[in-house]
Parts: C-alpha cells; structure tokens; sequence
C-alpha cells in the first residue's frame, strides 16, 4: 500500500517470522526482535525493552532502502524428490532415514515405516485416485498435497491401505483456505495448543475395528491410532509445520495421533452423528472438528439414579448448562471491537455421550436435536438480567457485523444475526452459543453412564472449525485401478 | 499324599490356563472386512542388503508467491503521522504506550495514530491505516 512500516517480533518466534515472510513473499520486510518480550509482559517489564530499542525502531523506519529490498531475489520452488540413502547394512540405512527425517523436520518424532516405492504403492491399492491428484495447499507455509504424499505419509504412520480413504477424507475435510472452508490455520498454529478430534461414523467404523467403547483413549487400535497419526504426519509435512518454528502450541493432549475413533453406531440408541449432519445411514463419514488439546472433560452429573427417573441424565444436562453458562462473563462481558480475544468469541463443544446415557436421554425424549435445542434455549439470558455493559458488547458486535468490521470471529454468522437483533429488546433472550448447531454430541465411550468433552470457539479464521464428509469407498480389489499414467 | 493333589489339581489347572490361553490367542473372527488385500506389505527388510534404502519425501511441494520490495522509507520522523497497530493481546498495548511516549519525547511534532485489530489485519482496514499515516509500526502478540 505504499507505506512504510517495521514489524515487531517478540523473542522466541524469530523462526515464526523467517518461514511466514517466505510463505508471503515478503523476505525483506524490517523487523525488530523484541529481546525479552514475552505474551502478558507486565508493563513494569515491557517499558524497559521499548526504552532498549526505541533508535531501533526508528531507525527501521528512517534509513534508506537497500538494492536489495527494494529489488529482492525471487524465491524458487522447492520440490521434494526421493531421497538415497546408502548403507552398509539394513539396520544402519533404518537409523540414517530416521535421523535425516527426523533433522528435516519431515517427522513426528516416533518409529516410522520407510515410505519405499513399493511400500507407497501398496498404500496405494486403498484408493482408486491418482496419485498425482492434487487435494490442496496446507498451512502454515502451504505446502501442496497430493493423494501419493498422503499415502507416503500414511506408510510412514504404519496405516493399512484399507485406512487410506478415511485418511484421505480428512485430508479433504480441512483443506481450502477461504472463511467458507474449515479453519486448520488457528489449531496449526496458535499457541493455545488446540487439537483436532477425528471420528468416523458409519459401517466403516466397525469393519475397521476402530475403537468406540471402553478405554477409548488407551493405546493398542491400529485404526486409531495410525490414521490419527497418519494425518498428523501429512499436516506436519504439508504444512510444513514444527514445535517452535511455525507451530506456536506451548502444549497439547495427544500430540502424534489427535484423538482419533469411531463413533459407537452399534450401541446407540440415536441415529448415527453423520446422519444428523444430514448424511445417509449407509454413508461413511469423517468428521474433523477443533477442540482445546486437554483430555475431555468429564460433564457426567454426580446425583444417583433412582427407580423410574433419570436423575443422573438430568444432572449431567445441567452440568453442561451450567458449564455454558459460566462463559457469560468473557462472551457477553468482556467482548470489545477490533480487540482479538479468543475468550469473548461464543464456544462450541463436542461430547462424548455413552450409549447408557445416550439410552437414558432419550428415555427423557431427547434426541440429538431437541437435547442441543434445550440446552440452547436454557443458556439464553433474559435481556432484563443483562447489565449495561453486557447490551453495549452485543450491540457492538452486531454493529461490527453489519458493517463487516474485524476478524470473522467478531462477527455473528448470518444464521444467527436475527437471533441476537431480536434478543436486545424487552422480552428477548440473548443466546450464549450462536446456535444449538455449536453442541456435537457423539455416542462413544466406556460402559456405564458418561459424558465427556472438549470446548473451543465457534469460528476463528473461517465460519467452520467443524466439518464432516463423505469417505470414498474402497476399491472393490487391491489392485490400482485408476486410469492416469503411472510412474 | 496332599502335596500330591494339590500338584496334579495345580497341572490340570495350567493345562486349561493354557489350552485357554492358546484360544484367546487366536485371531478374532471379523464378521465384516474391508476388501482383502492378498499382497504382503512390502516393509520387510530384503534378504541381500542392496547397499541404498530409496524413500519416497512425505513433504508438499512449495510455490513461493512472488517477493514483493519493500516501500521506500520516509527520510526523518519530524512532523509525520505514525500510526500504531496492535491486537489488543495481553501486554501489548502498554508496550505501544511506552513507545508512543518516547516517540513524542524524541520528535514532539509527530502525531500518533493508535489502531486496534485483528492478529490478520483486514484490507478494508489495512487501506484505511494507509491513508492516515506516513509511516507505521505493527505488532501483534499472540
């Protein structure tokens, strides 16, 4: 736009800029690193540093432009070919590819299959695409990936051809990089630490053996636990992600496999998640859905079950009502314009119901929608009860969407904006949660009566950090059948 | 006599234990499968070690964006509109305010131009900050 300007860096995400300035083709762009400076500085500790290098900062604004800056070498591409690796013996080349992988940063930093030609062509056989179809660019540094990348990385995670399809699928569940896409860039990068939950809902899931029911988190499924990794590795190497570098995350729950599982379809007394996504019974589906990267908290209500009631089921539906409830604070009380605080933007959370409790909630009546519906319509607050601030934030918001102000995550999605301009008049309840789409329940878990989740935010980046597809069937027989030119 | 028992009551139960044991041991039945896939994965180390393990790179390809220069500097602060961005994250903003005072402290002429947004700064903004200032400074924490 024409004018200058210097970037501010705090100490520790150096890395962060070096690959985002490559990514945006912006090398030379002045930047000061902030010694010292770290998230939530204190001012009594801030105001020193700025003192320590105010003359560098004017000085990245005043003095004159370098040959180079103002003409900088254009960046090549950069291709990835296979890579030799001479040994004197098997078990010496096996330690060589783990430690060039591994200081390449192509590795999650576990054992690994070495992805040879005839290893990738075998998991290969799990699909009929060809191989040099390409799905997307991936953030951070939007690396491309293609259906032959993903079974290298899937050979290399120890996954069986028969997971390809499901692997693939999430692949696609969180590709593109428009607000109407999902948002992989804030759970890839941010230094929250989030996670991804993974699940599969439909026959598959049992003809994959996949595990749903008890010790649903313990190690030991294959299914599981190597396609959860097997995506993991594919973000990792397509977008071109690391700890420290490019992947703020200061910690996260299940790191190497996200927490990957079938949804128990045998047991449930609903209809499958998939289907109230608006999917057929006889789909297979994935859905991939952002959640904070701590185990899932268990909402299971305390009071004891009695003849003929539901006391626990009812309790545990206020449990989660009143968990909602507890976020008025920061959503309705502390929102303010162009101010980004993740805190203030309205939750979304995804449960893990047990197919006991499942049985119990609908033996209450509930189904999957009416119980998300009451829980909805429970945690609107009465206009009357909000205090004043709590009107000006919503107003303000729904100003800055009208206007189209600020990040995505500001604004209210269109669905929703007449909920929230009807709710800010006498009579009216303002709404907590956007909409009763922002509750995923999905019947998993152990035996007895449990429920169990992750909370995170509506939308950040784009309007979706939930999404579910449709898994490709496998082809009928092990043999590749697609018709492009193979190598 | 009763050591007697007790061994041979003690064999016969180690004989069921592992009879048990080798039943448990068996593959599960699956009642549903995917398409079988008769081919033995090709992860076994080959019998003559052929002197050079070949690997597929699990890495996506890049293509950089073109790399833009930067805009030429203005030659002296005196007088100039400095505008200051910042995303309102912890610790940020009382930062800015030291720095706003030093800026006036060493030139009392400029004017700065406070701006709060987003981490990813929207165009519809980034072109207003533009039009308002002759230089600026960006920082955004996370």
């Amino acid at each position: 736009l024409g004018v200058p300007g210097v970037f501010l860096v705090a100490e520790g995400f150096e890395h962060d800029v070096e690959t985002a300035i490559w990514t945006y083709g912006m090398t030379v762009l002045r930047r000061v690193v902030l010694d010292g400076y770290y998230w939530g500085i204190p001012p009594e500790e801030s105001a020193p540093i700025a003192e320590a290098q105010i003359d560098e900062i004017i000085d990245a604004l005043i003095r004159p432009l370098t040959a180079e800056e103002a003409n900088p070498e254009q960046l090549e591409a950069v291709e990835y070919p296979p890579v030799k690796i001479p040994a004197k013996s098997y078990e010496e080349a096996i330690e060589e590819f783990h430690r060039i992988f591994n200081e390449n940063m192509w590795s999650d930093g576990l054992a690994m299959i070495p992805p040879t030609r005839e290893a990738v062509d075998w998991m290969l056989t799990g699909t009929s695409r060809c191989p040099d179809e390409v799905i997307d660019i991936f953030p951070p540094q939007f690396g491309k990936a293609t259906i032959e990348k993903i079974a290298v990385n899937a050979v290399m995670a120890g996954a069986k051809p028969e997971y390809l399809p499901v692997i693939i699928a999430a692949i696609e569940t969180v590709s593109g990089n428009t607000v109407d896409d999902f948002d992989l860039f804030h759970p890839m990068i941010s230094l929250g630490g989030f996670q991804l939950a993974i699940w599969v809902s439909g026959p598959l899931s049992k003809q994959l053996d996949m595990r749903s029911q008890d010790r649903i988190w313990t190690y030991g499924n294959r299914a599981n636990a190597t396609i959860g990794r097997a995506i993991r590795l594919c973000l990792i190497n397509f977008g071109h992600s690391w700890p420290g570098i490019n992947d703020m995350a200061r910690s996260r729950a299940y790191p190497y496999t996200f927490f990957t599982f079938g949804e128990d379809v045998a047991n449930s007394p609903w209809e499958p998640y998939h289907v109230v996504q608006g999917f057929s019974p006889e789909d297979n589906c994935v859905t991939v859905s952002t959640i904070s990267g701590v185990m899932p908290t268990d909402y299971t209500g305390t009071a004891y079950d009695q003849p003929g009631q539901h006391l626990k089921a009812d309790a545990t539906i206020k449990k989660i009502i009143d968990t909602v409830l507890a976020k008025r604070g920061t959503v309705l009380g502390t929102y303010n314009p162009l101010v980004a605080n993740p805190a203030c933007h309205p939750p979304k959370y995804v449960f893990l119901v047990s197919p006991e409790m499942a049985a119990d909630f609908k033996a209450m009546g509930y189904t999957q929608e009416t119980l998300r519906e009451y829980i909805f319509e429970q945690t609107r607050i009465p206009y009357e009860q909000l205090s004043e601030k709590e009107k000006q934030n919503v107003q303000a918001r729904i100003q800055q969407t009208l206007e189209g102000k600020g990040i995505l995550a500001d604004q209210i999605p269109s669905y929703a904006l007449p909920v929230f301009q009807a709710a800010l008049q006498s009579g009216g309840k303002v709404p907590i949660l956007y909409s009763p789409k922002s509750l995923h329940f999905v019947v998993a878990g152990g035996a007895g009566k449990s429920v169990a989740g992750w909370s995170y935010y509506d939308h950040i980046y784009s309007w979706w950090s939930n999404k579910t597809s449709r898994i490709a069937n496998m082809p009928a027989s092990h043999k590749h059948k697609c018709k492009c030119p193979r190598r | 006599m009763k050591r007697k028992k007790f061994l041979s009551v003690g064999c016969l139960f180690l004989v069921v234990l592992l009879a048990s044991t080798s039943i448990s041991l068996a593959a599960p039945k699956k009642e549903i499968g995917p398409p079988p896939h008769a081919q033995t994965p090709p992860f076994a180390p080959p019998c003559k070690w052929k002197g050079t393990l070949e690997v597929l790179s699990p890495r996506g390809a890049l293509e950089p964006l073109p790399n833009s220069p930067i805009s030429p500097r203005v030659t002296d602060l005196t007088g100039k509109k400095i505008g200051l961005y910042d995303n309102g994250k912890q610790g940020l903003t009382a930062f800015f305010d030291v720095v706003q005072q030093l800026l006036l402290q060493r030139y009392p002429t400029v004017t700065i131009k406070r701006y709060y947004g987003a981490f990813l700064m929207p165009d519809q903004q980034a072109a207003q900050i533009a039009a308002e200032v002759d230089t600026f400074i960006l920082g955004v924490a996370d």
